[in-house]
């Protein structure tokens, strides 16, 4: 009886990863690139990493976009080398700031699907083609990474715990059931960036861009995301001491509406 | 006495100040005007401010003007941030159309096909 369990089991990862292959590849071998889809990264001062990420984004997409968001180092002209879009602020506004920067200019150019990701190198950029081939399946609006679906290697357990209480807060405010609410890796269709309109500068917006996705009713589901934690990426990562922060820029960002 | 004198010509000061601000924003020089009105007739009248402190189970007259000015100036404090977010949000717009106006193409665009 075991042996006939694990023969199923091997044949269907065979078949799964033949499909898989097919999918993201075509007739020659030859990896398919996204052509209609725009990744959109949001870069502080990432001067020593930004070429590397812009170079492992364009083995699945031809379109990347980098918004320099007033960086004190080589950003920009790094991420310019590398074959990306540049946008560069004049002054420093903010993460949130940023990313609604690059996703004006995305829909400006005629993006199908837009995808935000992280200039630090913790996001995988299959996971960001995967998201992006199942949100031209036609059944959602908005996809958001979450790396408790899928595996997060090297995060303190701190950090740990308290992305699962700001997943719960979020759940709260917003009534939207995540399980990860502050994960850049998000994909969103055409349609439903022309809805969202990011007005919190700073790293409120994660919880923002949430809260509205609840507000306007789209389709949204959670897809696993690996995230990889390194010395470079926590040094650059969010403070936990900013949580208060967040919530003020949260409460005064509802009640001035 | 001397007191009474200094607090005077700061609320007559905020008075004419609100009254030279009636054309730029109505709302506020009327606030200020009635806020400094009332300041100057407790300055002159503390026993009427006991009363009144009394009535809202306060003992002094001094602790209930020190309270309402507590209230007073959160507000404002909470109006000036909102309005500072109102202010960002429009420097934000205008950075952003600077910003796309200038973007950059990618240095070298059939690598990327």
């Amino acid at each position: 009886m075991e042996i006939f369990w694990r023969t199923i089991i091997n044949r269907t990862d065979a078949w799964l990863s033949v499909y898989l292959y097919w999918r993201n590849h075509d007739g020659l071998g030859k990896k398919l690139k996204d052509s209609t889809s725009w990744i959109v990264i949001a870069a502080y001062n990432e001067g020593s990493i930004i070429g590397s990420v812009v170079r492992n984004a364009h083995i699945r997409f031809t379109n990347v976009v980098v918004v320099d968001d007033g960086s004190r180092d080589d950003t920009g002209a790094q991420a310019h080398q590398a074959g990306a879009y540049v946008i560069s602020h004049p002054i420093n506004l903010g993460q949130g700031a940023a990313l609604q920067t690059g996703i004006s200019f995305a829909l400006s150019k005629g993006a199908q699907v837009i995808i935000t990701f992280d200039a630090d190198g913790q996001h995988d950029i299959a996971d960001a083609f995967s998201m992006a081939c199942r949100l031209r399946e036609g059944h959602l609006d908005v996809l958001l990474g979450s790396r408790f679906l899928g595996k997060c290697v090297g995060i303190p357990i701190i950090r740990r715990y308290f992305l699962k209480l700001a997943a719960l807060f979020t759940r709260f405010t917003s009534g939207v059931k995540v399980t990860d609410a502050h994960n850049g890796l998000r994909a969103l269709t055409a349609e439903s960036a022309k809805k969202i309109r990011i007005r919190q500068n700073r790293m409120a917006h994660a919880s923002e861009f949430v809260d509205q996705i609840g507000h306007l009713k789209l389709k949204v589901a959670e897809h696993p995301v690996s995230i990889t934690y390194s010395a470079y990426s926590l040094n650059k990562g969010q403070r936990l001491t900013n949580s208060l922060a967040i919530i003020v820029d949260l409460f005064i960002g509802k009640i001035g509406k | 006495m001397i007191i009474q004198l200094i607090l005077t010509c700061f609320f007559l000061g905020l008075v004419i100040y609100g009254l030279i601000s009636i054309q730029r924003s109505q709302a506020i020089a009327y606030f200020l005007i009635a806020l400094s009105v009332c300041g100057l007739f407790f300055v002159w009248q503390p026993e009427v401010a006991n009363s009144l402190a009394h009535a809202f189970g306060i003992g002094r007259g001094a602790d209930l003007l020190l309270y309402s000015w507590f209230l007073v100036s959160s507000s404002i404090m909470l109006l000036l941030n909102i309005k500072a977010n109102k202010l960002h949000q429009e420097l934000t717009d205008l950075a952003r159309s600077i910003a796309i106006n200038n973007a950059k193409n990618p240095s070298n665009p059939s690598d990327f096909q």
